[in-house]
């Protein structure tokens, strides 16, 4: 038989035994349920699978719609780093592994429920709040979190109607030097056209076609050797059509003899920052522009009946530690104001507990645990792990969340090796439990997808995507009817 | 000791963007199918849809190009390529020129990513090259290449991306190794 018949064959097989997998009466599987559907709940799903043949996978997803950050994170303008979804599709249509959106794990499901199921159940949620600064002012009008923006212009549902005053002022100031804060940064300089034909949200292009912002200075509590972006990123904005990035050439100077000792990406980023810093006398008034500052901490909002109108910034000196580690910097008593409309604090997202049941470090904002097993005052929860952010804290990319994710799913596998994990109580599917929802599953999504698709093509863009949860369980709906 | 592990082509005749629709069937149970190409997931959702409403073909193929199915074809020609695995393990393999070594990688069911599917954009193709073989490399290490390898873990002096990297001649016999480090240690 030919290559592509035996094929389509696997496939259809998939396909078809999508809905039973998993489902009661089979022997000898173990049956893991992955909280969060981002890429920690695949990548942990899709190690346990290729790793181990009797292992089905479960992965709930408060959503109705799969991917997490990769969806609603990751910028509409980085195309290519979302086609991790097309591995994790590929993923969601064997029969081994199962989607189950729109259904909150904590609300509809409390964890206890939910391992009752399963033999092992991961926690891989995410970090659904912000950072705040604690600053006076912060409540003022025009006064934004970076995750509150991001999930604005990705179509996160409930961030659609974001009241943003991007026609009140010329100047954003981004409380953060991280790649999020770079993302926001390119969205509100890049010209327009080019963002129209990406996947960002149409309420979005409309109001930035509103937009006055012209500079975004981005500003950091350290120096350059401390800036968190990466290098990919800070060279594509500085390739950004009619914007200059403006480095200060003098905040340079100090580290150009230091440069060749550092390590290599520190060493090339820095290289960059000092090829690409100047006086800025080469700025034109026609010049959107993006302002690296360093050395500040934000102080104060200045606001006018609650509205903001600027920002009050300490000037920080830097102290290396004895072993020439750590850098910190340390408030010198003197200050400055910058004027601005806007303010976007980008430092940090930070998980939740869902349940009280789970131990959780409310002050590292992380789930308790010891390689990915659930520890509670220093003992280890068999059969309940944790993966991606919410397991190491809301830093890194799709790579170091892949690793720890094989990390998690390593730990699953040992631990199931040597009889560690419990087994359910109950054989029967968990689907046919939960009747008063309205799960959606992978086909499900499909169709949403499918839609979304649909619409992006009627305006020149790879999709649009649908922001609103009733819409998207009206369209599975027509489509089932 | 390192193992040695020598795979041979399965036989079939199959090119770059469609090997990963072989894999499937070839390793099912296994491992699942994967994909790499655009072309094949598009094709994937596309026969998926059909299939969902009933109205699938068995004759319709998940590739767009068929010839390669005629077995009157020429076998591609092929060099060896060594990956030494995670667990230390050595992997021969026959690598088709003209793939890039993710591709390889993928066809033989080496444990290496390729998230961003080759656009560089993830570096989760990153692999370590032998030494002597560094230099060897005909493809040109490019500034985009290098600012994603800095985000690699375990960076080294011959660390490349193998999703940047096109098997020739010029390469045969070459030896890689899956980089074991999966922390990131570096100060960034
Ligand atoms: C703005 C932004 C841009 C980024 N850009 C890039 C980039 O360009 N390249 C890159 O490599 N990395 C990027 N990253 C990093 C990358 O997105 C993260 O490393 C990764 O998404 C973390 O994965 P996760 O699965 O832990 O969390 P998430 O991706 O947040 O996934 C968590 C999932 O859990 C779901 N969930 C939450 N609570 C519940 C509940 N109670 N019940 C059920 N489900 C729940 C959420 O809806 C979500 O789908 C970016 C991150 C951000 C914030
Ligand atoms: S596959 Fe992403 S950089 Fe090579």
């Amino acid at each position: 038989m030919s290559w592509y018949i035996s094929a389509v064959k696997c496939l259809s097989r998939s396909f078809k035994s999508n809905n039973a997998a998993l489902s009661g009466g089979r022997r000898g599987l173990t049956r893991i349920a992955i909280v969060g559907s981002g890429p920690a709940g695949f990548y942990t799903a899709h190690h346990l699978i290729k790793q181990c043949d009797d292992v089905r996978v479960d992965i709930f997803e408060a959503l109705p719609v799969p991917f997490g950050l990769i969806r609603f994170g990751v910028a509409p303008d980085h195309p290519e780093v979302k086609n991790v979804i097309n591995q994790f599709t590929t993923l969601a249509l064997t029969d081994r592994c199962r989607f189950i959106g729109n259904i909150n794990i904590g609300t509809d499901i409390n964890i206890n429920q939910l391992r009752s199921y399963y033999n092992g159940v991961v926690l891989a949620y995410g970090a659904e709040e912000d950072k705040t600064m604690g600053i006076k002012g912060e409540d003022s009008y025009g006064v934004f979190s970076a995750r509150s923006f991001v999930s604005w212009y990705n179509g996160l549902p409930g961030y659609e109607n974001l009241n943003l005053n991007l026609s009140s002022g010329d100047t954003a100031v981004i409380i953060g030097q991280g790649n999020v804060a770079l993302d926001i940064a390119r969205i509100l300089l890049t010209p327009l056209d080019t963002l129209k034909e990406t996947d960002i949200c149409s309420h979005a292009v409309d109001a930035l076609s509103f937009s006055k912002i012209k500079k975004v200075i981005m500003v950091g509590r350290r120096g350059p050797l401390q800036v968190a972006f990466t290098i990919k990123e800070l060279r594509e904005m500085t390739k950004l059509p009619q914007c200059k990035t403006m480095i200060k050439h003098k905040d340079m100077l100090p580290y150009k003899d230091i440069i060749s000792e550092l390590p290599r990406p520190r060493k090339r980023l820095t290289e960059l920052m000092l090829k690409t810093s100047s006086d800025g006398r080469d700025i034109s008034n026609d010049d959107n522009v993006l302002e690296l500052l360093f050395c500040r901490s934000p102080m104060e909002i200045i606001a006018r009946n609650e509205i903001t109108k600027g920002i009050k910034l300490e000037i920080n000196e830097l102290i290396e530690d004895a072993n020439g580690g750590n850098t910190t910097a340390v408030g010198s008593g003197e200050y400055e104001t910058i004027d601005c409309s806007m303010v976007l604090r980008s430092i940090g997202y930070k998980s939740r507990n869902i349940d009280p049941e789970i131990p959780f470090d409310e002050k590292l904002g992380i789930i308790n645990n010891s390689k990915g097993r659930v520890v509670n005052n220093g003992t280890t929860i068999n059969g309940l792990y944790c993966s991606g952010w919410v397991k190491r804290g809301p830093t890194g990319v799709i790579l170091t969340t892949m690793n720890d994710a094989f990390e998690t799913a390593g730990s699953i596998i040992e631990d199931n090796k040597n009889g560690m994990l419990p087994s359910s109580n109950t054989a029967r599917d968990i689907l046919n439990d939960i009747k008063g929802f309205e799960p959606v599953l992978f086909e499900d999504w499909l169709k949403i997808d499918e839609e979304e698709k649909r619409r992006g093509e009627l305006v020149g863009k790879p999709r649009e995507k649908i922001v609103s949860v009733l819409e998207m369980l009206q369209i599975i709906k027509n489509n089932k009817n | 000791m390192a193992t040695m592990k020598c795979l041979t082509r399965a036989g079939l005749l199959v090119s770059r963007g469609r090997l990963l629709s072989t894999l499937c069937c070839r390793n099912i149970g296994k491992t699942y199918p994967k994909t790499t190409s655009h072309i094949f997931s598009q094709n994937l959702f596309k026969n998926l849809q059909k299939f969902n409403s009933r109205q699938f073909q068995p004759s319709l193929s998940l590739s767009t190009d068929t010839s390669s199915q005629k077995p009157t074809k020429k076998k591609p020609r092929t060099v060896k390529v060594t990956f030494v695995d995670r667990d230390g393990d050595e992997i021969t393999v026959d690598a088709k020129i003209g793939d890039t070594l993710l591709e390889v990688a993928k066809e033989y069911d080496v444990d290496l990513e390729g998230a961003c599917e080759g656009t560089l954009s993830c570096s989760t193709c990153h692999l370590i090259v032998d030494k002597n073989w560094y230099e060897k490399i005909p493809d040109f290490l490019t500034e985009e290449e290098q600012d994603m390898l800095d985000l690699a873990f375990g960076l080294t002096d011959t660390s490349r991306l193998g999703c940047q990297i096109v098997v020739s001649d010029a390469i045969d016999g070459i030896r890689l190794k899956v980089p074991t480090e999966t922390r990131d240690i570096r100060n960034l």
